[in-house]
């Protein structure tokens, strides 16, 4: 068949045809890498700007390169790295306790009635508590030492890691493990193969969550009680009027932060390649 | 290997999805299961393999297992189901990696098996990377690969579209018929059920219950041949006169959930 005929266009615009208007419009979110950049550096610039023409009064907020300046001196005396030491040590146990029990206990409530049964309500019970709260408890119990920082944190680690475990395990495809039940593949190998790849999506997007909650534990821990660590640290330049060090602790932390996420997202990109 | 249904009833709850089922499966048989949706084929088929407990009846296998034989009953699934993260070649080899015989000339199988599939150039590719077809064709690799007695198919091709279908249909019938592999496959396509089938189970609307079992005497060979067309189409009519009623009425009922 031949295509559209020049008379059939010719009658369509004689009869006085209308353009069929757009309505496609917006929706769309184009990427600008630029205006984040710029977004940050404006902030910075009018922070700066503020404290040098006066406006902001630099005892209660420092200007930006002041505050670079403390984080320069503290980095180099060593001072910062000796808090940071402290900190990192109790992060890392903390966390470390907490997502180990956590993924035992998710794992088992996934895959076991008697597990979820039991498990399920004292996790709804326990999980809304404010881990924070129950330091004094645990210094009682265990003493003002490193113990019952490492285990608050632990705690706190803890719950968030098990409802992520249980969520990416209970979420396992049926199919799959049906189709592995099919080819008579053993139990244990279902688990390992089946459901902890399939529930690893969810368990590192509970990851970062487990170090946001371990990084907001250790600084509230050793504000409560302790004279090293970086909450430590910023709890007593506040108490000074150092408000240029508090700082340079704040961005000291949100380092940490930042790092913590972008190992989470390196180890999706190479552990979910797949997706 | 045959297989022996006896009175097997099956109810999710108080629903009643299958009764009385009493058929046997002969070996080297290509059994078609066929029926409106929602009569219970795809709950025979997982009672048949022994991935469900059927409410009722028992389902038996009779014959030995030829040695060669790994995993006796064998399923293909009509979703794939594939595991996402694993290659193609490492998807098949999921179904041989429990087998000490297997791990032996792992690599030898597997690429045997991709090769009769016609799937040698995608061994490393992912399943997300593949069209649909091509992911059937990985999932009756796999089964083929562990040399099944019995193959349980639950719609393979009913995830596909129809042109894929037609041609993996006829590439899957060459590869499997040669091997005359004892087969029950259920589908709600009578033209997959009457190109593949020596017999056609047709079962009623829920609860389903054998409507009739018809053989169909043309050799699975002659039956693209057009000589025999008008024989297959009386066939082919038959049955839909058989399940138009039920599958209208199938079609009006309320989905329930299973």
């Amino acid at each position: 068949m031949r295509s559209e005929t020049p008379h059939a266009r010719q009658a369509a615009d004689q009869a006085g045809a209308n353009l069929v208007p757009f309505r496609g419009r917006g929706f769309e979110i184009r990427r600008n890498a630029f205006a984040g950049v710029a977004a940050i550096v404006v902030v910075l610039a009018a922070w700066q700007l503020g404290t040098t023409i006066g406006i902001i009064n630099q005892t209660f907020l420092p200007s930006p390169l002041n505050v670079f300046d403390a984080l320069a001196d503290l980095t180099l005396s060593g001072e910062l790295l000796r808090h940071l030491q402290a900190s990192l040590v109790r992060i890392f146990s903390g966390w470390l306790l907490g997502t180990m029990a956590g993924l035992v206990v998710g794992f088992s409530m996934g895959l076991f009635s008697l597990a979820r049964n039991v498990g399920m309500p004292l996790v709804s019970c326990f999980y809304p508590i404010p881990k924070i709260a129950l330091l004094p408890l645990f210094i009682l119990w265990l003493g003002i030492g490193e113990t019952s920082k490492i285990g608050t944190i632990a705690l706190g680690v803890f719950f968030p890691t098990v409802i992520s475990a249980f969520g990416g395990v209970d979420g396992a495809p049926r199919n799959l493990i049906k189709m592995a039940q099919s080819f008579n593949v053993p139990f244990l190998s279902i688990v390992f193969k089946v459901v902890l790849p399939s529930s690893l999506p969810s368990i590192l997007s509970g990851l970062r969550i487990s170090f946001s909650t371990a990084l907001l534990l250790v600084v509230a821990a050793e504000m409560i009680g302790a004279d090293r660590g970086i909450g430590a640290f910023v709890l007593t330049a506040g108490n000074l009027m150092q408000t240029d060090q508090l700082l340079a602790g704040v961005i000291t932390i949100s380092l940490l932060g930042l790092a913590t996420g972008t190992l989470v997202s390196a180890l999706e990109r190479l552990l979910l390649r797949w997706r | 290997m045959q297989l022996h249904v006896e009175s097997l009833s099956h109810r999710y709850g108080d629903l009643l999805v299958l009764e009385d089922i009493n058929l046997t499966v002969q070996e080297g048989e290509v059994v078609a299961i066929i029926g409106p949706s929602g009569c219970g084929k795809s709950t025979l088929l997982g009672m048949l393999g022994g991935l469900l407990k059927p409410s009722a009846g028992v389902v038996k296998i009779g014959g030995r297992v030829p040695e060669s034989c790994l995993n006796p009953l064998t399923y293909v699934f009509q979703d794939f189901a594939l595991l996402p993260w694993r290659t193609v070649e490492e998807n098949v080899a999921f179904a041989l990696e429990h087998h000490a015989v297997a791990r032996k000339n792992m690599a030898e199988r597997v690429a045997d098996v991709l090769c009769r599939t016609g799937l040698e150039q995608f061994a490393r590719t992912y399943p997300k990377q593949l069209s649909g077809g091509m992911r059937q064709r990985v999932g009756i690799a796999r089964a083929l690969a562990v040399n099944p007695a019995v193959l349980l198919m639950d719609e393979p091709l009913s995830a596909l579209d129809a042109q894929t279908r037609d041609l993996l249909m006829e590439d899957f019938a060459d590869v499997w018929l040669r091997q005359s592999i004892t087969t029950v496959y259920v589908t709600h396509n009578l033209d997959e059920a009457v190109r593949l089938a020596d017999r056609l189970v047709v079962l009623t609307r829920r609860p389903g219950r054998i409507r009739r079992i018809l053989p169909i005497d043309i050799a699975k060979e002659g039956r693209t041949d057009p000589a025999n067309a008008v024989a297959l189409r009386q066939i082919y009519d038959e049955v839909w006169q058989l399940i138009r009623d039920e599958a209208k009425d199938a079609d009006q009922e309320l989905a329930y959930a299973q």
